[in-house]
């Protein structure tokens, strides 16, 4: 304790030297003086000093004193007083001076202890606490004597308000302390009056006496909890940090100013497969070889420049497969824009960049092929200006590189530069693509037909970005039109010759079956006339047949010229239900023959329809024979034909003949003359019947049903609904 | 001619040509009767008599032709055919299948009357000529297995000493086998055996000659 040397030391020496040298001057003798001046030397601090006077007091009382009267005892009894004053001064000014520095002490320590922001403490050398501030029995809410060392033993009480997982740590440290009189520092969670705990450290330093005894121990223990939580926070982000780190999918890493490595984040260590000592002697082990000066010369000029390190180069996977990686890194600066630190990572692009690798193979490959196939293709600007042409066409046209300005002036048949020059101005300006014919000169100038096409391609926004023209050279297919032209018109006139011819034999097959009957009665007749006796009432018969036949041949005929003349001729107003049982009649005979059962389903009160009843009887007979022989190959119990007859929403009436045969193929070529799905048919039939229904403005057409068959579907329109 | 001895049947779907066939062939005393299919035909009884079948081409089941082809695997009536429009390729092939007449719509009644009575005719004899063998395989069908054998040996020309060592039997009892055969087959002299014979289709085995060699 240096703290009363200062000021006190002097003022005593002051004092005593003072009352020294009064008391030799009262008395007379000189040996106060004596006694005075070494006793100012040692206030003063000064032992070699004090101890100088001491000697030379001695040595003049010895030597200069005996001179006078060396017998005279008071001599020594003055030498004997001298050093008896000597030494009780020296006795009582060091107990004074003990005594006073331990009270200043005292009230110092408190005065600044109390002051101190935390809990202070004193104890004695063995622990005990000599004094705690009000802190802390505010803060544990315990009086100090239940924090002292416990009788005899090696336990404190302070244990009771300490966290039990730090007690025992913290006790045994104090006790350590203690023992040696090391400084004492130890981090501890202290329960609070209200139970919680907060983290304080604890740290006391030893007081020594002037002889280096432990003379007692001051501490403070500091309120730490916020510290704690900012550094327990402090080291869960970085945790948190370095997570994110090794678990990003991208390798990190840093690097001083220089350029050296100085972190390889765990990721990219096991990528590697190598570690970071190896890493740090020579970080370029896990690159390419061939990348490696590519690698030296970007990463030396980042450094050198401090612009962003860019570059794409092959890391060698811990597996041994080099993959391609992007590495990027960016500098830290100071304030003063000095780089710190480089930070950087590696993405592994390994797919990215094959895959350009492969698109730009791909796109060489379009390229080449464009310039192998066998058109012609050409580019230009949106404004129009030629930008390239293929291989082929500067092959065909017979051109250079350099004519692409002026490719059209150079190629165009003269006569058609002018239209084509408009044609192209205006998709050049309007956007529309361009299409024209026209004759381009070849390498061997001759000219031949093309066909020229561009068409615009458009950005997302519409603009557009480029115009893409093909010529097709049309030379050879010109001409084999116009060879084309000709045989087609050969060919249809030929085929009109074979219809015609087709069309007769079908007229010849209508008009000679009634033509046989009324020959055959014709004969008949006769014979019954000329027998003995004649046969008039056979005969009778016989003509009347005659007259019959031929009329249902003459019919035949006139039928036939309406079909040809698409007119049709004397129209009735008839209730086609009529029409539909009158042909069932007719065709009673050919149903049994077939084994055919017919159904009809004929709507009552139909409207009338307006037409020719001949005709539209003929339409009706023929759907239901095509009917008939559509079922010819069925299994018997299915041969059934339905007819049916509605009217619909649109003024229309409806009838429909619906059979169960093999369904059609083909449901519109039916309708076409001669085609026909039989053996032996002509392959009229169903063309008449259209052309009779169209006659009628009507429509005829056929759908398939099921689970099996046709049904074919005329509509008339009914005649102003006149309900009979 | 009269209705009883002869039958012309008519398959036509055109209904009027079914009647006016009929009236003509009636009116000459011809009797007729008439199909609308080819079917209805076939489903018909056929009396054993001469008789003509007068097919159209077209019918609603079965194409004339193809009745024809059907037909000619068995005993079967002449046929002629009428068409209403005859093309080359069916006539060749109506003819080519036996077809006596290809008469195409209309037709003279002389046409078809004649070609009717050839048909008839030649039914006639066909049949006379099926009656006949019937009958003569019913008489070689009376003869005993002995005569069956001695047969081939008469008709063959050999001698009877040569046939009966043939079947090494004595002269006598082959000359008894030999008139029982002539007696059976009522054959009236050697020459009729061996058309009988020839008829029958029994194989000469033996001729004299090379019993010779």
């Amino acid at each position: 304790m240096e703290i009363s040397s200062s000021f006190h030391p002097r003022t005593l020496a002051f004092a005593i030297g003072g009352a020294g040298v009064i008391l030799g001057g009262l008395s007379g003798e000189p040996s106060g003086l004596l006694a005075a001046l070494p006793a100012l030397c040692f206030y003063a601090g000064r032992w070699s000093c004090a101890l100088s006077i001491a000697v030379c007091g001695i040595a003049f009382a010895f030597i200069v004193l005996p001179a006078g009267d060396p017998t005279e005892p008071i001599v020594y009894l003055k030498f004997a007083a001298f050093l008896a004053t000597a030494f009780a001064i020296n006795w009582v000014v060091r107990d004074y001076r003990r005594a006073t520095s331990s009270r200043l002490t005292e009230h110092e320590a408190r005065l600044i202890v109390e002051s101190m922001p935390g809990l202070g403490w004193s104890t004695d050398p063995k622990g005990n606490f000599m004094y705690v501030n009000p802190s802390v029995i505010d803060y544990v809410g315990k009086p100090s004597q239940d924090l002292d060392r416990i009788e005899s033993s090696d336990s404190f009480g302070w244990e009771q308000v300490v966290h039990p997982e730090d007690a025992e740590r913290a006790a045994k440290a104090w006790l350590g302390c203690l023992q040696t009189g090391e400084p004492y520092e130890v981090d501890l969670r202290v329960r609070r009056f209200d139970g919680s705990y907060r983290w304080f450290r604890a740290s006391g330093r030893p007081s020594r006496d002037g002889d280096g005894q432990v003379i007692g121990w001051y501490g403070t223990t500091i309120d730490i909890e916020d510290r704690k939580r900012a550094e327990e926070a402090l080291r869960r982000s970085e945790q948190q940090l370095r997570t994110l780190i090794d678990t990003m999918p991208a390798l990190a890493w840093s690097s001083n100013a220089a350029g050296e490595p100085t972190y390889f984040s765990k990721r990219t260590l096991e990528y590697v497969g190598l570690s970071s000592e190896e890493l740090f002697r020579a970080s370029y082990k896990m690159m390419h070889p061939d990348d490696v000066p590519g690698f030296k010369q970007a990463w030396a000029r980042s450094i050198e420049t401090g612009q962003t390190f860019e570059l794409t180069y092959r890391l060698r996977r811990a597996d041994g497969e080099y993959r391609w990686n992007q590495g990027r890194a960016e500098p830290l600066r100071d304030e003063n824009g000095a780089i710190i630190q480089w930070y950087g990572v590696n993405i592994d692009a390994d797919e990215r960049v094959r895959a350009e690798e492969a698109l730009r193979q791909g796109e060489q490959q379009l390229r080449r092929m464009i310039d192998a196939i066998p058109v012609y293709v050409w580019c230009a600007t949106p404004e129009g200006v030629p930008s390239y042409m293929n291989k082929k066409l500067i092959q065909y046209a017979g051109l250079t590189l350099g004519d692409l300005d002026n490719a059209i002036q150079l190629t165009v048949h003269p006569d058609d530069i002018s239209l084509l020059t408009r044609n192209l101005t205006h998709s050049f300006r309007t956007g529309e693509p361009f299409l024209m014919k026209y004759r381009h000169r070849r390498y061997d100038d001759v000219y031949r037909w093309v066909d020229g096409r561009a068409e615009p391609l458009r950005d997302e926004s519409g603009l557009i970005v480029q115009w893409y023209g093909v010529l097709i050279d049309i030379e050879d297919e010109m001409r084999t039109q116009e060879t084309l032209r000709e045989a087609q018109d050969k060919l249809s006139r030929s085929m009109r010759a074979a219809t015609l011819a087709e069309l007769s034999a079908s007229i010849a097959h209508e008009i000679n079956q009634p033509l046989a009957a009324v020959v055959a009665n014709g004969h008949a007749c006769q014979r019954w006339l000329s027998a003995q006796p004649p046969n008039v009432e056979r005969a009778r018969i016989s003509a009347e047949r005659i007259i019959r036949d031929a009329n249902g041949a003459a019919e035949v005929i006139s039928r036939i010229r309406a079909l040809f003349k698409q007119k049709v001729v004397a129209r009735e107003a008839v209730d086609i239900n009529q029409i539909i049982l009158e042909v069932c009649r007719l065709l009673g005979d050919r149903f049994s023959a077939n084994n055919v059962s017919v159904k009809t389903d004929l709507k009552p009160g139909l409207p009338h329809v307006s037409v020719d009843r001949v005709q539209i009887q003929q339409v009706v007979a023929n759907l239901i024979r095509n009917g008939i022989d559509a079922m010819e190959s069925s299994i018997e119990a299915l041969k059934s034909l339905l007819i049916r007859s509605w009217r619909d929403g649109t003024g229309m009436v409806l009838v429909e003949v619906r059979d169960q045969g093999h369904g059609l193929k083909d449901r519109e070529r039916i309708f076409e003359p001669f085609f026909t799905t039989k053996e032996d048919g002509m392959g009229m039939g169903l063309a008449i019947c259209r052309s009779i229904v169209e006659a009628h403005n009507g429509r005829l057409w056929a759908a398939p049903t099921e689970p099996t068959g046709t049904a074919f579907t005329f509509a008339l329109p009914a005649s102003g609904g006149d309900l009979r | 001619m009269t209705l009883e001895d002869h039958i012309v049947f008519i398959v036509d779907d055109d209904q009027r040509v079914r009647e006016a066939l009929c009236e003509l062939l009636m009116s000459l005393g011809i009797r007729a009767i008439a199909f609308a299919s080819a079917n209805d035909y076939l489903a018909h009884p056929k009396p054993n008599l001469p008789t003509c079948l007068v097919l159209d081409i077209e019918l609603p089941d079965i194409s004339g032709l193809e009745v024809q082809k059907r037909l000619s695997k068995g005993q079967h009536p002449h046929i002629v055919f009428i068409t209403g429009h005859g093309d080359i390729p069916s006539s060749v092939r109506a003819m080519k299948g036996g077809a006596v007449d290809f008469l195409t719509k209309p037709f003279s009644e002389q046409e078809l009357v004649d070609a009717i009575h050839v048909a008839i005719a030649r039914d006639g004899a066909a049949r006379r000529e099926t009656t006949a063998l019937a009958d003569l395989r019913q008489r070689f069908h009376s003869l005993t297995p002995r005569e069956r054998e001695v047969l081939p040996l008469v008709v063959s020309g050999l001698l009877n000493k040569q046939a009966a060592a043939e079947l090494g039997i004595s002269e006598i009892t082959f000359q008894i086998h030999r008139s029982n055969v002539m007696r059976k087959m009522e054959a009236a002299s050697l020459a009729d055996l061996v058309r009988f014979a020839e008829k029958l289709q029994i194989p000469v085995i033996h001729s004299r000659r090379a019993g010779i060699a």
